[in-house]
């Protein structure tokens, strides 16, 4: 007897708490949210993973008057930021620009694309993903609606349940400790080994996919590698290479700023601008005509 | 094979209709076989450890209970020690040893190249050499009868729920519990369920949420300030404790399944108000192992033994010359006059001293139990020092408060702060990989400075953590009033909404990714 009415329960409860948290993503204003549920309509679009987060969204329209949405999030792969920038694309107004930083296609990341699963009931593209990188998540997402809202985005929707996420950057600047580390710290590795468990002509098909889905649509396309922390990336292994495959396999230019900025005051770690940097970074970006 | 796998869920659904549809012998095959594959599934080659262990220890049960010559008793009693704790030493401790040794010779001014070597640490091999040791010692001291039946006693050694990660179940607790076929009780399945949900509540819920947050304080503290550092050490401590008691809930739960009863492995430890509660609230069979086979051994609280002084000097000689902690000499020659001084007063203060040494050998081998590293003797040495220190500082503590008129909840709630305290400082030593790293992680929380935590995720780490070390404390207070699964077992009503409850809670809160129990290492 107590069994059936533990079913009952479990479903009631799985549903009723799944829809309430479904309510609160919708009213959130995280870029996912704003672009699924609300409003996001753009002239610039920018992608890339954490480093993406120094298309710093106030001097982006500061410096071209232009409303800009940025795709990009912490440890975001490129097959991620391609579903979101197609549906984004399908949804609205084709905008002028899009500005990808490439090295968001230097690794995978299953449990952050299974974090999507809060959004995937309004992506037949992120349903399919999570269905490709991690089927058993994307299994339990469909079991237990509580389960779709157990990931690092779902919080991060919450955090700006009320305030905006534009502003959206890591702005301390890098301390002592990690200066004088900088020369002993593991390299960077764009070498693609398997531990990484890195499928390198996916993430390059990816690339090109999205570029001329982006193409087809009439939109300009900008690939660019955003700044590191010179001492740190200059030991980095095989990016020339890499770059090289990146512009080969989707035919057009990349423009390297990995060692564009050096002064340690511009950044916040090794990998990341804060928002002295980032300003500095964008002004060279307009400089040289790719926000136009 | 870990708990939080799909693969044991497989063998489960497997394993249980199997179990419950065979009676008698073939039923104990059923265990011992799949016990075998549950093991061997992290690496077939180790069962032959197992089995050795398990073939010498049958064989030496029933030598003693053949002969009464007590000379010929006595060495096959050692015969077993040797073979179990050699391969304990070996695949535990041998570099352990030999780094050692390299680190004293150092110590002395010379320079040796010993070669360590590449050996690969069987998984819950401390607990499975106890739990066949505890046998052979009480049958050798007469305590139990032998047991006849070699499957039988190999299901005992290798039974898949607790064999990796205890609890460690006495022979005279669970073999006689083999003897007859444990039938299928619709009781035992809810309440063992109950548990078992609870289990994986605390461990894919709280300890691996609790989990990142931690790694990052560790790995490099001089990155964080002191409250993010501050924070780190309090998650740890209950990681470590939902993920040690996740996997004993799971494990004495799956055992009532079956039919079995285990003792309890924790009893809400954090809520102690003294240091002899703790351990007898926290991992309470190793704790109880260790008081029957070796603090008592070692003369208990009544006398001391050649064993409890020559490995403390052993202790003393090494722990200088390793850490080359100079300035720990002095302190080693004035206990060691302190020592000698008490040992000729009366023959009360005579056994107290003998108590504080007993206690320190125990708990110095008891934190190398857990791994074979300077830093789990260290977290041992601060626990045999919290326990000396409770019986010296103890008495006059308490009069002093009651002169001061303290109202008994405030004198138990400062008593319990002051022991979770002291607590979360020895976790520190046992959490970091050097000495170094903890030195770091106590210097940065009492630098008071830095009270922010940098990234955003951080928060959201911190935030989750909150939520649930809420939930799980408010669990442990019922816990305090009511035993859980008994609720659950009597209580229909409560069952339901605990089980939903439980099930809700992993499905937003839960890491999942297999991750592995901290335990399984020691």
């Amino acid at each position: 007897m107590w069994i059936p009415a533990l079913i009952v329960l479990l479903f009631i409860g799985d549903r009723a708490g799944g829809w309430v948290l479904e309510q609160m993503t919708k009213s959130s204003n995280f870029r996912y949210s704003r672009m699924y549920y609300q409003n996001a309509d753009a002239e610039i679009l920018l992608l890339g993973n954490s480093r993406g987060l120094m298309f710093y969204q106030p001097e982006v329209e500061k410096l071209t008057n232009k409303k800009s949405f940025n795709f990009s999030y912490n440890g975001m792969p490129i097959q991620m930021g391609s579903a979101l920038v197609k549906d984004y694309l399908d949804k609205y107004e084709k905008p002028e620009i899009l500005l990808v930083d490439i090295t968001c296609a230097d690794r995978n990341n299953a449990a952050l694309i299974a974090g999507m699963s809060a959004y995937a009931p309004v992506s037949q593209r992120l349903q399919d993903l999570i269905q490709e990188v991690n089927p058993t998540a994307a299994g339990a997402a469909k079991l237990t609606h509580l389960f779709r809202y157990n990931s690092e985005i779902w919080q991060r929707a919450m955090r700006y349940i009320k305030g905006s996420d534009e502003t959206w950057l890591n702005d301390r600047e890098i301390n002592q400790f990690m200066i004088d580390k900088a020369t002993v710290e593991k390299p960077l590795d764009f070498t693609f080994s398997s531990e990484k468990e890195l499928n390198p002509a996916d993430l390059m098909n990816n690339i090109k996919s999205l570029v001329n889905y982006a193409k087809s649509k009439d939109i300009k396309v900008r690939l660019v590698v955003n700044p590191y922390y010179p001492p740190f990336f200059n030991r980095s292994n095989g990016f020339e290479n890499w770059k090289d495959n990146v512009e080969k396999i989707v035919g057009q230019k990349v423009n390297d700023y990995s060692t564009a900025l050096n002064d340690p005051k511009y950044f916040t770690d090794y990998q990341h601008c804060n928002k002295l940097g980032s300003i500095e970074y964008l002004k060279l970006l307009k400089r040289d005509g790719l926000l136009d | 094979m870990i708990f939080n796998s799909l693969a044991f869920f497989g063998f489960i659904a497997v394993f249980l209709p199997l179990y419950f549809g065979l009676k008698g012998k073939w039923r104990l095959w059923l265990c011992l076989v799949g016990s075998y594959f549950f093991y061997g599934w992290w690496d077939w080659r180790f069962l032959s450890l197992i089995l050795t262990s398990t073939i010498i220890d049958y064989v030496v049960g029933l030598q003693l209970d053949q002969t009464t010559d007590e000379a010929k008793r006595k060495r096959m009693m050692i015969t077993s020690m040797v073979v179990n704790l050699g391969f304990l030493a070996f695949f535990k401790y041998f570099n352990f040893f030999i780094g050692s040794f390299q680190e004293m010779l150092m110590g002395f001014g010379m320079n040796p190249s010993i070669n360590t070597l590449k050996i690969i640490l069987p998984v819950g091999i401390s607990f499975y050499t106890f739990q066949s040791m505890s046998y052979t010692i009480d049958v050798y001291q007469r305590k139990i009868g032998v047991e006849k039946d070699f499957i039988r006693f190999a299901t005992f050694i290798s039974f898949f729920p607790q064999l990796v990660a205890g609890p460690i179940v006495r022979a005279s607790d669970f073999l006689p519990q083999f003897q007859k076929d444990r039938e299928f009780d619709w009781n035992r399945v809810t309440a063992g369920t109950g548990q078992i949900l609870l289990g994986f509540f605390k461990k894919v819920a709280v300890a691996d949420s609790l989990a990142p947050f931690v790694d990052q304080c560790f790995a490099a503290p001089g990155n964080f300030g002191s409250l993010h550092l501050l924070i780190g050490v309090i998650f740890w401590s209950f990681q470590i404790y939902c993920d040690f008691s996740g996997y004993s809930d799971i494990a004495i739960g799956l055992a009532r399944v079956l039919g079995f009863d285990f003792p309890d492995n924790f009893k809400t430890p954090y809520f102690s108000k003294n240091f002899s509660e703790f351990w007898q609230r926290w991992h309470i069979s190793l704790s109880s192992w260790l008081k029957d086979y070796l603090y008592i051994p070692l003369g208990g609280n009544r006398s001391g033994s050649f064993g409890s002084v020559f490995f403390l000097v052993i202790a003393m000689i090494l722990s200088v010359f390793v850490t080359r902690w100079w300035w720990l000499i002095p302190i080693y020659i004035l206990g060691t006059i302190w020592i000698m001084y008490r040992l000729k007063k009366d023959a009360k203060t005579r056994a107290r001293t003998f108590t504080y040494m007993n206690n320190m050998v125990t708990m110095l081998l008891g934190g190398l139990w857990h791994g074979a590293g300077w830093a789990y003797a260290f977290w041992g040495f601060l626990h045999g020092l919290y326990l000396i220190g409770q019986r010296v500082f103890g008495p006059p503590w308490g009069k002093l408060l009651d002169a001061m008129r303290t109202p008994k909840f405030i004198q138990n709630a400062l008593a319990i702060a002051i022991v979770y305290f002291l607590t979360c400082l020895a976790w520190i030593f046992f959490r970091a990989p050097t000495f170094d790293i903890a030195e770091q992680v106590i210097s940065g929380i009492v630098g008071f400075e830095g009270f922010s935590f940098g990234a955003v995720v951080n928060q959201f780490w911190v935030a989750k953590g909150v939520i649930l070390i809420l939930i799980l404390l408010s669990i442990e207070i019922a816990n305090l009033k009511f035993t859980f699964y008994k609720v659950v077992q009597e209580n229909p009503i409560f069952r339901v909404i605990s089980f939903a409850g439980l099930i809700w809670l992993i499905a937003f809160f839960g890491t999942f990714g297999s991750n592995s129990f901290i335990y399984f290492q020691f």
